[in-house]
Order: C-alpha cells, then structure tokens, then sequence
C-alpha cells in the first residue's frame, strides 16, 4: 500500500513520500561483538530479506537511509538501541517489527516501531549495567572495592582524546549516578553517564580505571546498556 | 550459539566475531534428530574461508540431509589460539560449540599449499589425533577435498579418506555408507575398504608407497581390492545439480561479502601454467536461465546487493548476452550489482562491452602473464600484444586511468629479454594512454605491473618442470625492477620464499607429512600470510627430518618417473601433457577447445563425448 500525503508523519523526500519510523532493538549474544559498521551492513541486508522497503539515497551509488543515535561499543550489549529509517509504503508497526524479527540474526531483535517522537539531540545520559567478576575476589569484595572507588572525591582514568592520545581526566563529575551490589561471585554496578551528542562518556574507562588503580584484571566484565534518557529523565522515545 | 568459556577472553582477541556464530541462515539442527555430524573445516581465518563457494554448496547439501548437520569451521588466528590454550578450549564448530571430536566426519578443504600447517592446529587444538594410523575407532574421519587433493601425498598419511573431484554426489554415497555401517556396528578399517569402491574416494592408507635409494618413487601398491587408480568424479549436468539457495550472511565483513552463483565449471584454454584449467575439465555450463534464477533467489534470502558470476573465464560463457539480458531485468529494479572477474583481455566484443556498462567491474585488471610473444606462446596465453594494447585503448577511451597487468617469473624458459618484457609491455600501456586524443584531462595514468612466482603444478604440462630457486627469482625480481624507469608504473612482487614452500607441497610426497608435523611443533602457523610466514623454521624442520626441499621444488622429473600423483586420474591423460610439454617448449600454440579439441582425455569422464561441443550442438539443434 502506498504512502499519501496528508497520513500521519509523511514527508516528501525528493519526490518519494515517505514515513520516517524509530526501529527499537536489542543486541546481545552473539551479536554484541558485532561493530557498529559491521551493523549498518547486517541492517541493510535484513531489511533486504525481510522485504521491508525504504528509502534509498540518491545519486550514483544508492544506499539505504538509516542512522543510529547511539553506536555501541564492540562487546557492549544494549537493550534500548534505536535505528531510523524511512519507509517508502504503508506497512503497519507491527509487521515491520515481525517481518525484521524474522530475518534478523541470533542476538538482535526488534521490540518496537514507532514514529520518531524525539530528535536523537535530546539524549542526554544512559544507563549501564555491569557485572564484574576477578579471580580471588568474592563478589562482596569487588563490590566493596568498587564503592570506595567510586566515592572517591577525584577519580582520575585515562580517555583517548580525539588524536587517539590517551590523556587523564577525573571522570567523577560526570558520573550522575550509580548503585553496586554483590551477587554470589559477582559485583554488580549500575550507573548512570552522560550519553549524547555533546559528551560521551564509556563506563568502559571507569573499569580500566579501577583495574589500574587496584591491580586486578576482571575475568568477567559485562556491560549492558540498558536505558538511554533524554534531559527529562524518561526513555528516549 | 556462543560457548560461554570463551566469553571471559573474547575481547581481548582481534574481531571476536569470528568466533561466535549465529548468522542468518546458518544451520541448528537437534542433536538426537541427528546421524552424522560433519565438521567442514577450512584452515584459513573466517573471512578468507566464509568467501569460499565450495563450502557454500556443500554446507547446504549436507544440511539439507535430514539426518546430517554440518558445521563450519576455521582455524583460529594465533591470538585465538593462544587464548584458547590457556583456557582449554578446545577447536569448536560454530553452530553447536561441541570440539571437533564430536563429529563423525572432519573435513577439510585443500585450497592452498600454505595453509596445510593449520589443519594440524585444527586437529592438534580438539586432540584429533594426527595420523590415520593413530585415530581409534570413534575417532572422527578424516576427509579431504578441494583442488590440491589433486597431489594430497604431502597429508596422505592423516587422511582417512580423500575426495577427488567435485564432491556434490560422491559425498552422499559416502554418508550412505557411513550410515549403513553405523547401524551394523561401526568397524573403521572394513567401513574404509568399502568407502575405497566408491568411485571418487581415495584411501591412502590402502596403498603402499616404497622409493628409491634417490628418493624417488619405486612403486605404489593398492591393497585390500582397493582401485589401482582412482578417478576424480564430476557433475554431468550443471543445471541439475544442487545449488544452495541461501547462503550463511556473515555478522562481520568477509573477504568476498556478497552473492556468488557459478556459470561453468572447467576452461577451455589450456593455459600451461594453470592447474585449474586442468584439473577441472571438461568445461561444463549451467544454462543461463537457472544462473538468472539462482542469482535471485541468493540475493532474496541473503539481501546482498552485490552478485557475482563465478568461473575460471567469465567471458568464455557462451550464454553471456543472454544472461545479462535476463539479470538486468531484475537487478536494477532491485539496486542489485552484477559483477563479472575474471575476464579475458581477447573476450570483449562491442555488444558485450554495451552490456559490461551496466555491470560492475573489479577494476580493469588484465592477466598477460609474460612479457613476451614467445613466452606467451610458451605457456598457451593465446593472447596478443596488440589484444592487450587494443583493450587499454578502449578502456582508456572510457575514462579508466588505472589498469592493473599480471605477470608472472620464472616460467619454464623464460630470459631475461622475456623478464625486460614486462617492463616494455607496461610501458607500452602508458604511451597507449598518451596516445589517447580523449585522455581524461589533469590526469595521469597508474599501470600497477604484478609479477608471481611460477609455481609448477601437478597435472600442468609443466609438472616435470623446475623451479627457479629463490635466488635466481630474487635476480629476475632486480632485473624487472631496472628495466622500469617510468614512474607511471608501479611494480608489485610477490615473496620467493612463499612459492618456494608452495611448490614443494604442491609436487610433493608422502616423505612430507614429518616436516609438516615438525613446522607445526616449531610454531608454523598461517604460513599464507606474510606476518607469519618463516622460511628458517621451515628448512630447520627440513633438516631435521633429513628432507631436502630443493628435491621437491627445483628438480627437474623425467618423463618416466613415477609422479607421487600418477595413481590418481583426473580424466586428462599423461601422454596430454606430455605432447603440451613438448609443444611448450617449441613456443607452440594449442587452440582452445571449442576451436578444436586437443585430445586431452577429459571426454571420458562425460561419456566419450566432451560437453564442450554436446553444449554446442544442443544449442545449435
């Protein structure tokens, strides 16, 4: 069914009516150590297979439209991750969302399709959770470990600036929030970071932190991400 | 699905996403649905294997087995490797995590000499034992296959079984076999007797190899009934025979990231150098109407956007313009492109270049191979200067400014005057682009000149031929480069020293399997890739094992000693090379077989008469 003018949200784009839609989607399992260019690929050809269609680019070498407000880092799962594409017919949310689901690889699938309600500009934070494991260490210890750590008054970490030089910075006046708790072998750390278009900042800098600090190597560091928020506090719609 | 052992060490390897599995269309089956586990191991790294056709076709055949489940597997790069060692890991297939010595079949494809140190990592890293001798009755079988099994003496010794030819039927009968004898009681020596009377299958344990005092062969012997030759097995029919419809999509880039559908198997050239267009005959081609349907159901299962058409010389399809016509129909409606390698400089005619516009190319790469008349006579290029030049021309014309020309050194007879040749002949690409009244303005033109390292192959009229010992390479290598004064060409070459091993293992015997077992102790991995390749390490472990490499590379064979390959047929007959060996060295031309056909003995295997000119009469008729 084609789009017409006048339905909700449709756009003319250069000649072809479109429906600008948010595609929200999990990656984990296998597919976390999937990259983020490794995923524009995977994207583009299960909305190929699943028989989705959308707007392509012009010009001599046409490539599907989508983007991705947030990239994740190789290794990292999410739960919340968006991606915008614009449909070129009038298929409902929901079989878009089952038509990808059926194509889509082991780790990745769709949870919701919805317009684009928000600007990606309006994620300001998000929100990981990470488990943490090292040998010799009771999961109660890390967590103790990990709170005096985290309630220094500085906590200097190394961050690779944008020469890919590492340099210092006291990462503690980014951190918004965060709670740990052990569970068995296990630490668990939940924290809050300032997410977005203006400052980016990887929990993944704060673990190296405390590996340096404390001289451990966890043998288990997951990190998932599991809310991006907008300045509101609520889930980036 | 991810084994959760390796989870805690995944990140600290380079593209963990080689090691995980789980890509669309990639098979699941029920363990207890399950009869034969086969484990197709490639032993090269995921991006290089995961491009492999082969490996596509039979993933899909034997999966589509109801009672098989075939997994794939690759040879861990050595950062995996190592991680894998320190956490006892063993060597896993991708679709289940289960360690090799699970499957009832380990099957490795032979593609190239070089990577033959990894089968032993592969099998080292799951306690496979090496050799055949050594495996015990539930051990995993052993099979091999692909192009170099041509020669497979080098690894006879670990292979319980080998597989000659094109492996689409033969290995069916095989799983029929296997199952038959699993139900009666699996015994693994009466299971191999009778696996040695499917044609195609060569046991190599059944047959007894004694030498000379100067090394060569004295006599191989079947035992045990086994065939006195085995014959390699073809497909009759392209048409017919089975096609994967889907393919596994890779979660990370690979090498060859897109659609692949072949048009014909074989060539009929008969370049004297090139053992592809030997071992493959007859030419065989698939009717265009199912290459159009393959190629479009590939591309809706996959959602690759890119196909590409695969044989040894695309533009020797004779259903090409057809083909196209077909394809174009559909693929720019669906922003698919078509891509074509493989072309000859002599294969463009003016309604074909027509169509090539709409097609994608891989740059414009032409393969003259020597830099002269005479030595392109020598090796039966069949392709002239004024060929070369008048597709520059063209091309030039068109706008191109880049052109890739591959060459190779050290081919049988070849001078120096023959190695100045690449030189003059690039040269004479860039006055042709000079000479072009509508040469592309402000720009300049980069001829980039290839040059390989002749390695002489079984089943190649240059089979009994030397090769230049490394030193002789690394002099011509130096004389090319003096004889290039233009900075439009750039000059590439390839390493001596990884040709050298190459043709040791290509011509080699069965004397090889210790050395090979004594460079995988000593560290010999991904010997393919130049970071990791030792030539030191290799000739220590010759040493050690009293081997002399020059034996296998650089001597030259009579006409009557018996080659380590010579009980193996693959339909072209010895006394075939024997007349092209001649011809070569009389700098004599043979025609290609759809201009009349050189009696090489292929027509056998398809029943006395060649398919080459059954096609052409079917279509004529």
């Amino acid at each position: 069914m084609s789009l017409r003018i006048g339905m909700k949200n449709v756009v003319d784009i250069q000649g072809t009516l479109c429906l600008p839609v948010r595609v929200f989607f999990v990656k984990e399992g296998p597919s976390k150590y999937m990259s983020h260019l490794d995923l524009m690929r995977c994207m583009t050809r299960t909305i190929r297979r699943a028989g989705v269609p959308i707007w392509y680019t012009e010009g001599f070498n046409p490539h599907p439209f989508m983007t991705f407000a947030m990239p994740l880092s190789l290794g990292t799962s999410g739960l919340c991750e968006t991606m915008d594409v614009r449909l070129t017919v009038d298929m409902p949310f929901e079989e878009v969302k089952s038509r990808l689901n059926a194509a889509l690889c082991e780790g990745i699938y769709v949870t919701k399709v919805d317009y684009q309600l928000e600007k990606a500009t309006a994620i300001q934070s998000a929100v990981y959770c990470v488990t943490l494991a090292a040998e010799g260490c009771s999961g109660g210890q890390l967590a103790a470990g990990m709170e005096k750590y985290l309630s220094q008054d500085t906590i200097t970490v190394q961050k690779k600036n944008k020469k890919k030089q590492l340099v210092d910075m006291d990462v503690k006046p980014h951190i918004m929030a965060y709670s740990v708790s052990a569970e068995g072998e296990c630490a668990v750390l939940r924290i809050r970071l300032p997410a977005g278009t203006s400052l980016n900042v990887n929990p993944g800098i704060i673990l190296k932190g405390y590996e340096a600090a404390e001289s451990v190597t966890f043998d288990r560091c997951d990190i998932v991400r599991e809310r991006i928020l907008t300045e509101s506090g609520e889930d980036f719609q | 699905m991810v084994r959760s052992d390796i989870e805690t060490f995944l990140l600290s390897v380079e593209k963990p996403g080689r090691y995980v599995g789980g890509e669309p269309n990639s098979v699941v089956k029920d363990k207890s649905e399950v009869n034969i586990r086969f484990a197709f191991c490639f032993p090269d790294v995921y991006e290089i294997g995961m491009s492999h056709l082969g490996m596509k076709i039979l993933y899909g055949l034997y999966n589509s087995v109801p009672d098989v489940w075939c997994e794939r597997v690759f040879a861990p790069w050595p950062d995996m490797e190592a991680k894998m060692r320190e956490h006892s890991v063993p060597l896993y297939g991708l679709e289940s995590g289960d360690s090799l010595r699970e499957f009832d079949f380990v099957g490795f494809t032979l593609q190239y000499e070089l990577s033959y140190s990894n089968i032993f990592t592969m099998l080292d890293l799951s306690g496979v034992p090496f050799l055949s001798a050594d495996r015990a009755n539930d051990d995993p079988l052993v099979i091999l296959g692909g192009p170099c099994v041509c020669n497979p003496e080098p690894l006879a010794d670990l292979a319980d079984i080998v597989s000659l030819g094109e492996g689409e039927e033969v290995s069916i009968e095989l799983f029929d076999l296997y199952r038959e004898h699993k139900k009666q009681g699996f015994d693994r020596k009466k299971f191999l007797r009778e696996a040695a009377n499917i044609p195609g299958l060569y046991i190599p344990s059944l047959y007894e190899v004694t030498y000379r005092p100067d090394g060569t062969i004295a006599s191989v012997q079947p035992r045990d009934g086994a065939p006195g030759t085995v014959q390699k097995r073809i497909i009759q029919d392209m048409s017919k025979v089975y096609y994967p419809e889907n393919f596994v999509v890779p979660i990370i880039e690979i090498v060859h990231d897109r659609a692949v559908t072949e048009i014909f198997r074989g060539c009929i050239r008969g370049c004297r150098f090139c053992q592809a267009g030997y071992i493959y005959r007859p030419n065989r081609e698939k009717d265009y109407s199912t290459v159009d349907h393959q190629s479009r159901s590939l591309c809706d299962t996959t959602g690759y956007d890119e196909v590409s058409l695969s044989s040894l010389s695309s533009s020797d399809y004779t259903e090409l313009p057809e083909l196209l016509d077909n394809m174009l129909n559909w693929t720019e409606q669906s922003k698919v492109s078509i891509s074509l390698p493989s072309l000859r400089i002599d294969g463009f005619s003016d309604e074909l270049t027509e169509k090539l516009k709409k097609v994608r190319r891989g740059g414009l790469t032409f393969a003259p191979e020597a830099g002269t008349q005479r030595l392109r006579d020598t090796i039966n290029k069949n392709v002239t200067e004024e060929e070369v030049l008048g597709t520059c021309r063209t091309a030039f014309n068109g706008g191109w400014t880049n052109v890739k020309l591959y060459f190779m050194l050290g081919l049988p007879t070849e001078t120096l005057e023959d190695v100045e040749g690449i030189g003059e002949l690039s040269q004479k690409v860039v006055d042709e682009f000079y000479r072009n009244p509508n040469k592309p303005k402000g720009k300049g033109v980069n001829v980039t000149s290839s040059a390989s390292t002749f390695v002489p192959k079984p089943f190649t009229p240059f089979q009994w031929e030397p090769q230049d010992d490394i030193d002789t390479i690394h002099m011509k290598q130096q004389h090319l480069r003096d004889s290039v004064r233009s900075r439009k060409i750039t000059l590439n070459w390839h390493d001596a020293d990884t040709s050298f091993l190459e043709a040791v293992f290509a011509r080699g015997d069965r004397k090889l399997i210790n050395v090979l077992i004594c460079a995988f102790h000593k560290g010999c991995r991904f010997d393919g890739w130049d970071e990791y390749f030792r030539l030191p390490v290799w000739l220590e472990a010759f040493a050690e094992c009293g081997l002399d490499p020059a034996f296998y590379a650089n001597r030259r064979r009579s006409y009557e000693e018996i080659l380590p390959w010579d009980h193996l047929d693959y339909g072209i007959t010895k006394e075939f090379l024997i007349r092209e060996h001649k011809k070569a060295l009389a700098a004599e031309t043979t025609p290609h077989c759809r201009r009349k056909c050189a009696n090489c003995g292929a027509s056998k295997l398809t029943g006395g008469v060649c398919s080459v000119f059954k096609n052409r009469n079917e279509k004529r008729g």
